[in-house]
């Protein structure tokens, strides 16, 4: 009588078991060259340097990356999918089985060494232990996810080495030239040679991006699964061409049906109910120097382009939250005929408004526009319709940290120091955060506690998703600003640590409670006097 | 279909794109024989077995082995099958005794002693990695992971090819102390070794199954036939399909008979060609038989 096979778990075991004992010294080189990079990346305090130079640690990432893509591939590789001759195809192995050790195994080679060095480097940089770890196993799934995963599915679909990285040219070729032809077809539309697509680079960006891990999650699972259950690498291989082909696609999504989902997670829906839109003459014709981001502003005192002409159109806002900030994500317009009919279809500048006292203020729409268009519709009388998609950000104090020697843990910022600059100009702040920091935060000098906070310093790369599905690949974030010493006129002081005794800098967030669209007409700029809007050349 | 047998297949086909390896293969192992599949190269022999091993999946038919269809063979069924092929891909950084034990654990009824006298007997380097081996070593070490676990099939394909004859000699010596109960398929061009071993034969051509039959049948229904005539021979515009190889020298006829009856051979003879003075049968090697149908298949005059 036959004696029963041994249990799944066991088999499991027994070829992981049989894999690590060819590949532990590759195993080890990975941990050692992860551990090298977490101590170049070790700060004991958010103003030290790290342990080496940024050369060097770009190139030990790279190294490790490179480590890590072969190690994977050799896992996959000892009982490689494709092909007719491999042994394991004719022994009493479960296919299931197989697919387990070798993802089992690559949690435990590469992300098992990750999980422990960033743990210990962030428990070594004064972060709590628990939120570091949950930060370490999150931004591991996101490794796993983005990186793992993908680089498992072109080992399941290669015989060799060689063979998974020709195969990984041959997607990346297959990726370009797809977004080449997409941002082509999409140019007839918009007038504008994206490779990105419109959402790219706004507070919507998460959208796209989730929209691609779900398209990879299923195709990788949909080629692994192919290739461990019915060895069918020609139907993997469409497979695979078919899901990188939909990541395009969803990489151009729309910015309309975009910003309707993000409406409909708007936290408190209501918020912008009352905020109103009117075209005004007499409104601001300076552009405003107010921007969640440092960059916008340079990007709004660009000078217009050769062959375009720039329309500026004063608005008059009503509505808005006192020390709330109201982001123009989008701004679409048409120039419309007296008929109707759509002349021209553009992009409008963003703008940012940050708002005080009543609620009221007013904002410069810019709009550039190809020179030939306005001569044209000068003759017709066109009107401009501005369509905004628009988020409302409330502030909210986080916690106020001594402007001196301040040293504390801050939720959701995480051990955030202060202390003095060298010349005495400014008040230099650090943060490190277990995982992800708040995406749009403000500090502000307050000199005593009676007093208000002065002007804020913002730090903003807006990012709307919702705060529980957030995680990034990077397990520690880091914050550092100086917040520089005006006084009265806006002019730079010098300070010293006893005139700053009792200071504090005051840390806000800013959170998207809702996102709402408002549509503003602006009619018959081709008509003289019409005051509305101005061009200039 | 039924279940009867080790390997059963009936009608199977397997493309390749536009090229056709099976068009419509039927084979029967029976239990316990030794069963040798012959062609010639491209014939169609590794993709049967491959089939019969689920590494392959036929486009149209069916197939079954130890009763059940190979689509769905499952590790319980693998463990009473032992495989040896020439192309086998072993793990090369594996080293002979390592590769023995993993294997070990896959296989219940895995002998650790069968697997010892056969380190012993074919002199196995278990501290070698596999691939420093070479070809005939390597054939060698699947031998011994085929046999240790004592499977109720064997199934080798194409397992001499490359070896040298002292190789060869060995292995089929192991390869018979080991056979027992066993049945055998083996898959080969290489008909001087089977002829001694095998108690079953299928001709496959161009990937169809040409004849099916056991070794002794074989035997006793073909042979060479000398015909010695009055005077010179000549061969008449029509002979019995059945008569291959047709030749005639001097006064000498000879062909190859492939449904001997040796109490109706000289009517048969007479018939076609008068009064003779002499006839001679004789059984043929594996080889001419082989070359006999093969020729016939080809110019379409197979019985």
């Amino acid at each position: 009588m036959s004696a029963p096979r041994a249990r799944p778990a066991t088999l499991i075991l027994h070829i992981m078991h049989k894999d690590w004992k060819l590949l532990w010294p590759l195993a080890f080189a990975c941990a050692l060259l992860q551990a090298v990079l977490a101590f170049l990346e070790y700060r004991p305090e958010s103003f030290a340097a790290g342990g080496g130079s940024e050369a060097a640690a770009m190139i030990l990432s790279l190294s490790t990356g490179m480590a890590l893509v072969l190690t994977i591939l050799l896992i996959v590789l000892q009982d490689p999918v494709p092909g007719v001759d491999q042994d394991w195809l004719v022994r009493p192995i479960e296919r299931r089985d197989l697919l387990l050790a070798k993802v089992l195994l690559v949690v435990l080679i590469v992300h098992g060494p990750i999980v422990a060095v960033h743990w210990l480097r962030g428990v070594a940089e004064g972060l709590a232990a628990g939120d570091m770890l949950r930060a370490t196993l999150l931004s591991n799934l996101q490794l796993a996810l983005s990186f793992s995963v993908p680089v498992l599915t072109l080992a399941v679909l290669s015989r060799t080495v060689t063979e998974a990285l020709i195969t990984a040219l041959a997607a990346l070729f297959f990726v370009f030239l797809s977004n080449l032809l997409l941002a082509t077809v999409a140019m007839l539309w918009t007038h504008a040679f994206q490779f990105g697509g419109s959402i790219a680079g706004t507070g919507l960006a998460w959208i796209v991006a989730d929209l691609h891990e779900i398209v990879l999650l299923l195709t990788t699972a949909a080629v692994i699964g192919l290739q461990y259950l019915h060895r069918d690498t020609r139907r993997s291989r469409i497979v695979l061409a078919a899901g990188l082909l939909l990541f395009e696609i969803v990489g151009r999504l729309p910015w309309q049906p975009a910003f309707s989902w993000q409406e409909a997670l708007s936290v408190d829906p209501q918020a912008g109910s009352a905020v109103t839109i009117a075209v005004s003459p007499a409104a601001a014709m300076q552009a405003s120097d107010f921007a969640l981001q440092p960059s916008d502003v340079k990007a709004r005192q660009r000078p217009v382009a050769p062959r375009r002409q720039r329309l500026r159109v004063g608005l008059e806002l009503r509505g808005v939250p006192p020390g709330w900030v109201l982001h123009a994500d989008q701004v679409a317009f048409r120039l419309v005929d007296a008929a109707g009919v759509t002349v021209y279809r553009g992009s409008g500048q963003d703008w940012d408004l940050h708002a005080a006292g009543d609620g009221a203020a007013s904002v410069q729409q810019i709009i550039d526009v190809p020179k030939k268009v306005p001569a044209s519709a000068l003759d017709r009388q066109v009107a401009i319709e501005l369509d905004y998609s628009l988020s409302l950000l409330e502030p909210r104090v986080l916690a106020a940290l001594p402007a001196l020697h301040g040293n504390a843990l801050i939720p959701d910022l995480g051990r955030c120091v202060s202390r003095l600059d060298d010349d005495g100009t400014g008040i230099q702040l650090g943060c490190d955060a277990a995982g992800e920091l708040p995406p749009c935060l403000s500090v502000s000098l307050r000199r005593e506690v009676t007093e208000q906070p002065g002007p804020e310093t913002f730090v903003c790369d807006l990012d709307y998703e919702p705060t529980a599905w957030r995680f990034s690949v990077e397990p520690i974030e880091r914050f550092v600003r100086k917040l520089t010493l005006e006084n009265a006129a806006g002019a730079t002081t010098e300070r010293s640590d006893a005139a700053l005794q009792g200071a504090a800098v005051v840390f806000r967030v800013y959170v998207a409670m809702a996102h709402f669209s408002r549509h503003v007409v602006v009619a018959q700029i081709g008509a003289p006097g019409s005051g509305a809007a101005s061009s200039s050349p | 279909m039924t279940t009867q047998g080790m390997l059963r297949m009936q009608g199977v086909c397997k493309r390749f794109g536009s090229h056709a390896a099976l068009t419509g293969l039927d084979l029967a192992v029976p239990e316990g024989s030794a069963y040798a599949l012959i062609g010639a190269n491209g014939a169609g022999k590794t993709t049967t077995i491959k089939l019969a091993m689920n590494i392959l999946t036929p486009t149209s038919g069916a197939a079954e082995i130890l009763g059940v269809d190979t689509r769905r063979l499952s590790p319980a069924v693998l463990t009473q099958i032992g495989y040896v092929s020439e192309n086998q891909a072993f793990p090369k950084r594996m080293r002979v005794g390592e590769y023995l034990t993993y294997l070990r654990a896959f296989y219940p009824t895995w002998d650790g002693d069968l697997e010892a006298s056969m380190a012993r007997r074919l002199q196995l380097p278990l501290e070698r990695r596999i691939g420093a081996l070479s070809h005939g070593m390597r054939i060698k070490v699947a031998l011994a992971c085929a046999l240790a676990f004592r499977p109720k099939l064997l199934i080798l394909d194409e397992p001499f090819s490359g070896l040298d004859a002292l190789v060869r000699d060995e292995f089929m010596e192991d390869l018979l102390m080991q056979a027992g109960e066993m049945t055998i398929l083996i898959s080969s061009h290489e008909l001087a070794e089977m002829e001694h071993v095998a108690t079953h034969v299928g001709f496959l051509d161009a990937g169809k199954m040409l004849i099916e039959d056991s070794m002794s049948d074989l035997n006793a229904r073909m042979r060479e036939v000398r015909v010695t005539l009055e005077g010179a021979a000549t061969l008449p515009e029509r002979l019995p399909r059945e008569w291959l190889r047709a030749r005639a020298f001097g006064n000498v006829v000879s062909f190859v008979d492939t449904r001997y009856a040796e109490a109706e051979l000289p009517g048969r003879i007479r018939a076609v060609f008068g009064s003779v003075r002499q006839v001679d049968a004789q059984a043929l090697p594996l080889r001419t038989v082989f070359t006999t149908l093969a020729g016939a298949a080809r110019d379409g005059r197979l019985p």
